[in-house]
């Protein structure tokens, strides 16, 4: 059978089963979604792969933990987000790295009702992201950046479905607050 | 998307360890190992939880103090003198050994903790309280008996200070002079109620033999009576019988 045409699920019985080189096909499935998931929090490029490294290496290490009928995605996001706890737990700059891609992916979902001049939007969100507490910022990280579901970030957080619909909109709340309260001071 | 360091080496860096042998899959049974473990912590710890609170209970049953409850402030003073205090932290510590598990086991985070430690501590209650009625832990408390040191043990948790506790007073009435009562209590000390006011408190003389429970200031070899109840049955049920006491065991008196 074509690797491609298996889903995680699958190719993680076939790893367990002994295929430990098609190990292979999931870090190619999952390296540019965790590197991108892990920038947020890690800006060192060599520290973000030797989290990422050891991101993988757990992960292979306690196949034998993960339940197939559940969702590998959730399961590799959880360990990659630990990982990146533990990292950011060390550290006193905490601040989240955005790409042009996402302002735009913030700009249009946000939906803040005074336009906010986009180089001031530029200059202050990425401050404003780093100013939230560290349990709202992961949640809109999943949410906003990488396309995650309320389940899913339910699953990767291990938090219930309900609180992660309640931190993503008291979040919003107070990043709208925290852009309107610099935009009026920039005019 | 672009990376700062080259998606194929991190790859060939990964695959590298697990095809040396370096790295390699953890044997499913220590998973399983992990799981049974945290399972059982939860059941033992909840179990014990459980067992807590039906002593609890029994204490209550068993002591009485419930009826100080009847006499205002003096007698929630008497009856918080009275209350098992050993078993509550216990009981506290095993609720939160619960709670610990059951957060470390993320088996539950789909709810909400609020709701989790409501509906947790509401069911050992439940349970607690549903264990203390059909007397298991009298039972147990019984079996106990066969080894040396069980009845102090549960004595000194389900009956603090059964006798002489305080501001409260449960007993016998076993002679009454003019200005004093004799009160025989469960455990088989004897005291005296000093009486200032008999006209309003000295109870005729057909109380003798019948049950008092009453609240006041415990002085030196005295207890200076305020207020007090008289009953044909006993307030408490007749701990000797059960547990013995742990103050004077070997004048054990039997009420009925």
């Amino acid at each position: 059978m074509e690797l491609n045409n298996l889903s995680d699920e699958q190719l993680v019985f076939v790893i367990r089963e002994g295929g430990q080189e098609k190990y292979r096909e999931i870090i190619r499935r999952y390296q540019t979604k965790l590197t991108h998931y892990l920038r947020k929090f890690i800006r060192n490029p060599d520290e973000l792969e030797d989290i990422l490294q050891e991101v993988f290496i757990k992960a292979f290490k306690n196949l034998n933990s993960f339940e197939v009928d559940k969702s590998f995605s959730s399961w590799i996001y959880r360990i990659a987000h630990n990982e990146a706890i533990n990292s950011l737990k060390k550290k006193e700059n905490k601040n989240i790295d955005l790409e042009d891609v996402e302002y735009k992916i913030f700009d249009e979902k946000f939906d803040i009702n005074e336009k906010i001049d986009q180089a001031i939007l530029r200059q202050n969100l990425s401050v404003a992201l780093s100013k939230l507490k560290l349990e709202y910022k992961e949640v809109l990280v999943l949410f906003y950046f990488e396309g995650l579901s309320y389940t899913e970030i339910s699953d990767v957080l291990k938090i219930p479905t309900s609180t992660v619909g309640t931190i993503i909109k008291r979040s919003k709340e107070i990043l709208k607050a925290e852009l309107l309260k610099n935009n009026a001071y920039e005019k | 998307m672009k990376n700062n360091f080259d998606d194929k080496d991190l790859e060939q860096k990964v695959m590298g360890q697990i095809e040396s042998g370096r790295v390699k899959l953890r044997s499913r049974y220590i998973f399983w190992a992990q799981n049974l473990g945290l399972g059982s912590a939860i059941v033992l710890s909840f179990i014990l939880g459980i067992l807590l609170l039906s002593l609890i209970v029994l204490s209550f049953k068993l002591t009485g103090n419930l009826n100080y409850l009847a006499f205002g402030k003096l007698g929630w003073l008497a009856f918080l003198e009275s209350f098992p205090y050993g078993l509550i932290i216990f009981a506290v510590i095993a609720v939160l050994l619960v709670g610990y598990f059951i957060k470390k086991s993320q088996w539950f985070y789909k709810l909400k903790f609020g709701y989790l430690a409501i509906g947790l501590i509401s069911l050992l209650i439940i349970l607690g309280a549903g264990i203390a009625f059909v007397e298991i832990p009298e039972w147990i408390a019984s079996k106990m008996m066969f080894f040396g040191r069980g009845p102090q043990m549960v004595n000194s948790f389900i009956l603090p200070k059964s006798c002489n506790c305080g501001r409260g007073l449960m007993g016998k009435i076993i002679e009454i002079d003019n200005k004093f009562i004799i009160v025989q209590e469960s455990c088989g000390s004897r005291r005296a109620i000093f009486i200032d006011e008999p006209e309003r408190f000295l109870p005729p003389l057909d109380f003798l033999n019948k049950f008092i429970v009453a609240v006041g200031e415990p002085e030196p070899e005295i207890f200076k009576i305020h207020q007090f109840k008289i009953s044909d049955r006993q307030p408490r049920p007749d701990v000797n019988k059960n547990f013995g006491c742990p103050l004077c065991q070997k004048n054990e008196i039997n009420f009925n």
